[in-house]
């Protein structure tokens, strides 16, 4: 009667905690070897590593401020509409003023306020956030289109070249990156909001405000897109209707090919974002410059990405499903 | 274990896809001289090519690159995904820069991104031309910047004027429903010249024709960011522009307007087949015919347009604006080897970029279209042969016989005659 369950080791290494935060930067690395030979070691240049880490930086930012809101177990879909929000009014803020002060403040605090706004609605209407954001990633939408029409607002280059040549996006992405890494791994915010998304039910139970939380989650996530607004307009030099559209879901992306789970909980990660966003650029360069055609890429990375999701993301048996 | 075997199984995928990519190793063409014999292609030159296009007539235009301007030119292409804007763009270049290119043809058309991509260009020293509409001073003497070609906005509108002179020289008092794309700010670089134009050209042609006074100046007129009706001081001549980018919402949109009975002709300056369905429907419900007039290009889509009744007897489509991607392509790639062979400045007018402009054909009717259509179908009826591009990649061409040829090729029964097909 006392027999022990026969346990499949392999099975065992595969939902262990170290798997799942080795595997999506093992996958990064062999990714990087592999088009490393191909490409006779162009990939891994130094030039060449310069361009990888300057295409991810702004999903890398904008991922990681969302890891907060995707460990509490939650989906926001108003992440790309609220950067591209703020970077519209904060480029507007640099040509009214030309100060390059006025647009930060402009963009993290705007970043925050269209973030804050998402999470009280969510929490003051009971209403689950996915919906919210949707609802928020429309009006954002219809905002910048009512703001810009047709048009577009670009930043002076002179202004976009120094910003570049100072390391400004460097700087900017690594204390943001730290300053969540430290809040996700080694504060309150980071274990409440990760046990949130592994047992709501626990978590109120144990007294942690989930609403307190969610609204912590979404400022960070609000900063996150304050800043990854500011990258992507010294990145692109401009803002318009058709800038990033993509930027939600490569951030979704991001996030679950660097190992975050999509149901949040105990195995969510804050560099997740950073990982998953250089797995792409990696993927995407390394193709490229293997000479494989941009249609065939587009094949081989939407197959690579499922079987990557559908190889990462099993619920751990025992929790309870998602609501909603 | 069988997310393993999923991941080995995409890596191994992954890997033979990209051996496939690697088996076109590029030929070795040092012997492709022109018929002076001044030409030299013997160094291999990679091209990146960010579009914006996807479609038929992008794949007509890639088949060209890869088939006629490669081999002619010894030249390789690294062709993007579509793009739609400049940090797509950016990150394009990069990546063709990574990759080991030389030499950039943007279609990415918004000034802003011609802008940033021309610095970044010259920044990584890639030779940029650019398929576009307008001419963008900003970096117009960046030196790796060598120019622009594409359809030529005061041309589509001319072509735009004559085709419906045509229709309104009857007469009878005739009413427009325009839907005018990306017209509003296309004079300024903000939204697409050939489009502002277009507009321009249509609202011209009525004018002259009825002798109508607006209560704006034309170019006011089409740049008015929200649709509704104009005031023509006729009332018995209507026209109602919409501006907008997208297609199914302007259906949605003008479904109404066209129901009222009040119009006889519809334009699009792009796009004109997703109305025709729509249009149709009003046919049958009004029993009335309302004359199609659309941008288009050379490839089946307009053929069904002109080959197809609506309901009323006539053909879908009773005049295109045709503009052809290859042309422009062709022009950019000469550029680009001029660049190279050291002539980037017989592209130059004094140091400064030049917009060389690919001239729109008015098409009326099936028949002419017939014969257009056989273009592009196989290399000796591209627009440009590779003997062509042989000739005008030669030491002493400059932008102004680039010109001088566009020109040239203006006329529907020149080109024609050119390619053996009238």
């Amino acid at each position: 009667m006392n027999e022990k369950k026969q346990v499949n080791p392999i099975k065992k290494i595969l939902e262990s905690r170290l798997f799942s935060q080795i595997m999506p930067v093992g996958l990064l690395l062999l990714l990087v070897l592999v088009f490393g030979i191909i490409t006779g070691g162009r990939l891994v240049s130094p030039a060449s590593l310069k361009i990888i880490i300057l295409q991810a930086i702004v999903v890398a930012t904008v991922a990681t401020g969302g890891a907060f809101i995707f460990a509490s177990g939650n989906v926001s879909l108003s992440l790309g509409a609220t950067t591209i929000l703020t970077a519209t009014i904060a480029a507007l803020a640099y040509n009214a003023t030309g100060s390059l002060l006025v647009m930060i403040i402009v963009a993290i605090l705007l970043g925050v306020i269209l973030m804050t706004a998402s999470a009280l609605l969510s929490t003051a209407l009971g209403v689950r956030v996915m919906y919210v954001t949707i609802v928020m990633m429309t009006m954002f939408s219809a905002l910048q289109q009512a703001i810009l029409g047709g048009s577009t607002v670009a930043l002076p280059y002179d202004l976009v070249q120094t910003l570049t040549n100072n390391g400004f996006m460097y700087i900017a992405f690594g204390i943001f990156f730290i300053v969540c890494v430290i809040l996700f791994h080694f504060t309150d915010i980071g274990r409440s909001l990760r046990f949130i998304g592994t047992n709501n039910t626990c978590a109120e139970q144990t007294g942690i405000s989930k609403a307190k939380y969610l609204l912590i989650a979404f400022i960070i996530a609000g900063v996150g897109c304050g800043i990854g607004a500011l990258l992507a307009l010294v990145r692109g030099g401009s803002i318009g209707t058709s800038t990033l559209p993509s930027l939600n879901m490569d951030c979704m992306l991001a996030l679950v090919l660097g190992g975050m789970s999509i149901f949040g909980g105990s195995k969510s990660y804050v560099y997740s974002g950073v990982v998953g966003a250089i797995t792409v650029v990696v993927l995407n360069q390394g193709l490229l410059m293997a000479g494989v055609d941009s249609t065939i890429i587009q094949a081989i990375r939407g197959i690579a990405f499922l079987a990557l999701v559908a190889a990462s993301q099993v619920r751990p048996k025992g929790l309870p499903a998602p609501e909603g | 274990m069988k997310r393993l075997i999923a991941l080995i199984l995409v890596v191994v995928m992954a890997m033979s896809f990209v051996a496939c990519g690697n088996a076109d190793k590029p030929a070795d063409n040092s012997s492709n001289t022109s018929s002076e014999g001044t030409v030299d292609v013997s160094k291999h030159h990679k091209i990146g090519v960010a579009t914006v296009h996807s479609g038929e007539n992008w794949e007509i235009a890639k088949t060209y690159l890869e088939t006629v301007i490669a081999p002619t030119y010894n030249f390789e292409f690294v062709i993007s995904e579509t793009l739609s804007d400049a940090n797509g763009l950016i990150a394009f270049m990069e990546q063709c820069y990574a990759a080991g290119c030389d030499g950039f043809i943007n279609l990415v058309t918004s000034n802003d991104a011609i802008s940033q991509g021309a610095h970044k260009a010259d920044e990584l020293g890639m030779w940029f031309v650019t398929q576009n509409s307008a001419w963008v001073e900003d970096v117009a003497e960046l030196p790796k910047n060598i120019g622009h070609c594409g359809a030529d906005p005061v041309a589509v509108g001319t072509a735009y004027k004559e085709a419906f002179s045509e229709y309104l020289s009857d007469g009878q008092p005739h009413s427009v429903i325009l839907f005018e794309g990306a017209a509003v700010g296309g004079d300024k670089g903000q939204g697409a010249a050939s489009h502002f134009y277009s507009a321009v050209g249509v609202l011209e042609a009525f004018q002259e024709a009825y002798g109508l006074t607006y209560d704006k100046p034309i170019a006011d007129l089409v740049n008015q960011q929200d649709p509704g009706e104009v005031n023509t001081g006729n009332p018995d001549v209507h026209i109602y522009l919409y501006p907008g980018r997208n297609p199914n919402d302007a259906v949605t949109a003008l479904l109404p307007v066209l129901q009222t009975g009040n119009y006889d002709i519809f334009a699009a300056v792009f796009s004109f087949a997703a109305f025709t369905n729509a249009i149709s429907d009003v046919e049958t419900s009004l029993g009335k015919d309302i004359k199609v007039i659309g941008t288009a290009q050379i490839e089946k889509q307009t053929k069904t347009g002109f080959e197809t009744q609506d309901p009323t007897g006539d053909t879908v489509l009773n005049s295109a604006i045709l503009n052809d991607l290859s042309l422009a392509c062709a022009i950019n790639c000469i550029e680009l080897k001029q660049a190279f062979d050291g002539h980037a400045d017989a592209m130059k007018d004094n140091g400064k970029t030049v917009l060389i402009g690919v001239r729109s054909w008015a098409v009326n009717g099936p028949e002419t279209y017939a014969k257009m259509e056989k273009l592009n179908t196989s290399p000796e009826l591209y627009i440009l042969t590779a003997e062509d591009l042989l000739h005008y990649a030669e030491a002493g061409i400059t932008w102004q016989d680039l010109d001088n040829l566009l020109a040239d090729l203006a006329s529907v029964d020149t080109l024609l005659e050119r390619k053996g097909l009238n």
